[in-house]
């Protein structure tokens, strides 16, 4: 359901709406960190928190008050919360409008983050390339403080607490927590195994969590509002997926972008709505629902839940573009919703090429620990070179599935996930153009991702 | 040649370890500053820092060698990137590379033989809502039409001042739909106007935990 809203958004097209001043004029600005500080506990914190539904706006989902209950005080070692803002999942365009253009909500939610999980220290990691986003935190960071918000007596508490931006060096492994937290460290960005979680031993050892930067972002929001309230903006508040969030839309759309928007959003109102709907009308072929990690879709999909008891049977028989993007809605799709921006191919989009244009992706930004991701995402890529230039045979096409498969489930991080389940999903939904590139039919010197030259 | 950051860079390495619980968390910060000053991460940079930060040389050269940002070797004055990846590809990103490539005579990864540029393909740089972009040293230029990439391109070759030209936030920025300005002038891929059929949701005045919006947001269209 197409329901607009401006909680996050309300202070972006406003001159220096990235000031504090705007923020609290605008949009009431720490009213909600004053209130959780001044008269809540961080148990009652995160209690309230978990009402409220938020999962985890990077990707996987996970529900952000139940993460939050997860820590439990070291005897000896502070606790941290890191935000992570290494934004660089391809098609992932949303977090970096927060921290240019609205960074003291990021602020005030860490604020709020820190109380409830015990922690003093929040270290929001953003990837480098990003200036003007660090430019705008350190900012929004150096306001807060002349404010009396951040520092030893937050809003009168004695309650200390800090916030530091961090950067990255342009790796986009170092978005996966356990390797965002030891190039916190100061170390190669190598995943580290799972167990211990992060809340046992995260950064420095110390008990963390780790929240996408956009989670963050809508804490206050769903405190000003109270937790219950905001869960029910959304549509799909009974699946336990609550709240507004960001929707972007890229590729071939007329109004590539970001809204803010109820959860429960369908793509097809993504794309016609918001997206102003394809370019030179064309056709959709096909759409990546939330960053390129997850498995594509195809226009003319269509949803098989015969099942009752199934999440999706309301939608049984209908296109999965009339789907609610959700977190659950999507997983039993047999995709992921991912980070909730699509990018959006037109027919005449060569898949085989899209293809081989993400796997020079994976095969570059491996980070190289784990043999079968190291050298899967090679292979990966070699048989898509190979098939754009004609060499590629049937066997080797279907060696594809076995390279993906050994990838999946055999790596220490979800990285490899990440890398054969989009390499499956182009593979099981465009099987025909790949094999059309086996027989010769199609050739890579004619194959297009745009649908026209550059203006 | 022995390598020293300049005291203004090293007051604020001197800063930056007050931060972290531990001196090597400020190695990836230190290789930027060390980096700012040197250009590229030499031999001598690493052992600089590693003796700074009381660090292995080899722990060092090992992060310096994980990061794409750190160059290992000397780079033109400018570096210009060019995200490749899908989302950019799908509005032209290869037409963008190829044109950088004509004109400056030069492959991906290669630097002109005058010193100025060094060209490089970057994985996605977040930026997928105004593709497509190249980044100049710091600084983003999006929704690149071919106009905008020669006059960033001639301005790089000749020395000139190169301003961003899609305008970052500021005033009535999200005043028109993305689509009417090709230059892109919401900076992020714009959050653009509510229909004026849309009233932005007023914040209720004075909201008791649990209770809704006092005027929730309408449904626009349907």
């Amino acid at each position: 359901m197409l329901k607009q809203t401006n909680y996050l958004t309300k202070v972006y097209g406003l001159p220096e709406g990235f000031r504090l001043a705007a923020y609290e004029r605008e949009a009431r600005g720490y009213e909600a960190a004053r209130r959780v500080l001044t008269t809540m506990s961080p148990a009652d914190v995160v209690t309230e928190a978990k009402k409220a539904n938020i999962r985890g706006r990077g990707g996987a989902g996970f529900p952000m008050g139940v993460k939050w209950s997860f820590m439990k005080p070291h005897p000896t070692k502070p606790s941290y919360l890191v935000i992570n803002a290494d934004e660089g999942e391809p098609g992932t365009h949303k977090d970096r409008t927060l921290m240019e253009l609205n960074p003291h909500s990021v602020i005030e939610g860490c604020i709020i983050g820190c109380y409830a999980i015990g922690a003093h220290v929040a270290y929001i990691y953003v990837r480098d390339e990003l200036h003007l986003s660090k430019a705008r935190l350190w900012d929004a960071i150096k306001e807060a403080k002349q404010k009396g918000y951040l520092g030893k007596n937050p809003f009168g508490k004695d309650w200390a607490v800090d916030v530091v931006v961090h950067t990255g060096a342009g790796a986009y492994i170092c978005g996966e927590e356990t390797s965002l937290l030891n190039s916190l460290e100061g170390r190669r960005g190598e995943p580290r195994l799972k167990p211990p979680f992060p809340a046992q031993a995260g950064a420095f050892g110390a008990p963390t969590t780790v929240n996408n930067l956009e989670t963050i972002a809508a804490v206050p929001t769903a405190f000003l509002l109270g937790c219950e309230a905001f869960s029910k903006l959304s549509s799909i508040h009974n699946l336990n997926d609550g709240g507004v969030r960001l929707f972007g839309v890229n590729g071939h759309v007329k109004r590539p972008g970001v809204w803010e928007c109820a959860v429960g959003l369908t793509l097809r109102e993504l794309i016609y709505d918001l997206g102003g709907g394809l370019l030179d009308d064309k056709a959709l072929l096909a759409v990546i629902p939330g960053g390129s990690s997850t498995p594509v879709l195809r226009a003319d999909d269509i949803v098989d839940a015969p099942d009752e008891k199934s999440v999706l049977h309301p939608w049984h028989g209908k296109s999965v573009l009339d789907v609610p993007l959700g977190v659950d809605t999507f997983r039993n799709l047999g995709t992921m919703l991912g980070t909730c921006c699509a990018t959006v191919m037109a027919e005449g989009t060569d898949p085989v090429l899209a293809f081989q244009n993400l796997m020079q992706f994976y095969r570059h930004e491996s980070c190289g620990q784990c043999t079968p991701c190291r050298e899967g995402s090679g292979w990966l890529l070699r048989i898509g070179d190979k098939l754009l230039n004609g060499t590629c045979s049937l066997e080797e096409l279907n060696d594809l599935h076995d390279i993906a498969n050994n990838i999946m489930g055999n790596t220490i991080c979800a990285f490899g996930e990440g890398t054969a389940m989009p390499a499956l999903g182009f593979l099981k939904k465009f099987r025909k153009e790949f094999e059309a590139y086996v027989s010769g039919e199609r050739k890579g010197k004619d194959a297009r991702l745009t649908l026209g030259p550059l203006a | 040649m022995a390598f020293a950051l300049t005291p203004e860079r090293d007051r604020e390495l001197t800063e930056i370890l007050t931060r972290y619980p531990t001196k090597m968390a400020a190695c990836i910060p230190a290789l930027h500053l060390c980096q700012d000053q040197n250009g590229w991460i030499s031999d001598e940079v690493v052992d600089w820092l590693a003796h700074r930060l009381d660090l292995p040389p080899a722990h060092v050269k090992g992060v310096v060698t994980f990061y794409t940002l750190f160059n290992q070797r000397p780079v033109g004055k400018h570096q210009l990137w060019v995200c490749r990846t899908l989302p950019c590809a799908l509005r032209g990103a290869g037409d963008v590379l190829a044109h950088c490539e004509k004109r400056l005579g030069i492959k991906a990864g290669e630097t002109t033989s005058d010193g100025k540029v060094t060209l490089r393909t970057a994985e996605c740089l977040a930026s997928c809502g105004t593709a497509p972009m190249v980044q100049v040293d710091r600084d983003y230029h999006e929704n690149l039409t071919l106009e905008r990439l020669d006059q960033i391109l001639t301005a790089l070759q000749e020395g000139l001042p190169l301003t961003v030209q899609t305008p970052r936030p500021t005033a009535g920025s999200a005043a028109a739909p993305v689509s009417a300005r090709p230059q892109g002038s919401t900076a992020t891929g714009g959050v653009p106007p509510r229909p004026a059929s849309n009233p932005p949701p007023k914040l209720p005045s004075d909201p008791p935990a649990g209770r809704a919006p006092s005027s929730p947001p309408k449904d626009p269209k349907r």
